[in-house]
């Protein structure tokens, strides 16, 4: 069975948290942290646990780091990380 | 702890060349449809000044040469910590940089520190840089020796 790439699976979850937190196109990537636990394979099942560890302002932008932790659906931890990304401040 | 250089300290290069297409396969895969990866006119007028590849497309090239390198023990201990310096773009020649700085082993375990990076091969600039560690199973015997 193939294996999953961790990237892939913080794509999806970068993808969701622009979703779920409203982060404007024009959002970018700063830094990325990813620490691998275990491996899921094609086809398996995951869930995924966020939250926002840290939001300033600088100027026009809006710095936002959300923690997270991948789940494979046995609650075995597939992996966790870290996403830094700098937001158009326009309020 | 003990030096237990077993791999080769540069890591395999991985080149990639960017296009338009891949980045809007990667949108499609991946669910980011930020408008700097898609959209020319949005993406002219923001602070890219045109469309740019999404990170973690680029940082999956860092990802494979680690795997490539590294298998299995990368894919389930692997720390990855980077910085997104310069986004790519459609055009751009790409090389992943892999370079072991530390490889430390005692009788339990081995960890291995590498710095890493992705360079514009044109312009010489990096992309990317960070680190990745990962550990794996000892290679040192109960008498002290390497098995290797």
């Amino acid at each position: 069975m193939d294996k999953f790439p961790a990237t892939a699976i913080v794509a999806k979850v970068l993808a969701m948290a622009l979703e779920v937190y409203a982060l404007p196109s024009g959002t970018v990537h700063l830094a990325q942290q990813i620490e691998s636990k275990n491996i899921v394979e094609v086809g398996g099942l995951v869930e995924v646990w966020g939250k926002p560890s840290r939001s300033i302002v600088r100027g026009n932008w809006r710095y936002h780091s959300i923690e997270f932790i991948v789940l494979h659906y046995n609650k075995t931890e597939i992996l966790s990380g870290k996403t830094t990304v700098m937001v158009p401040n326009n309020e | 702890m003990n030096k237990a250089p077993i791999f080769e300290i540069e890591l395999p290069i991985i080149s990639k060349l960017i296009s338009e297409d891949l980045i809007l396969k990667y949108a499609e895969i991946s669910g980011d449809f930020n408008l700097v990866h898609i959209d020319p006119v949005f993406a002219k007028n923001s602070v890219f000044g045109g469309i740019v590849a999404h990170g973690m497309m680029t940082l999956g090239f860092i990802y494979n040469m680690l795997t490539v390198h590294f298998g299995i023990h990368w894919l389930k201990t692997g720390k990855l910590n980077v910085k997104f310096k310069i986004p790519a773009r459609p055009g751009d020649k790409l090389a992943t940089f892999g370079r072991i700085i530390q490889d430390d082993e005692d009788q339990c375990q081995r960890r291995i520190q590498c710095s890493i990076a992705l360079i514009n091969t044109v312009t010489k600039q990096e992309l990317i840089e960070g680190t990745a560690t990962l550990q794996m199973a000892t290679t040192r015997r109960p008498n002290g020796d390497r098995s290797d």
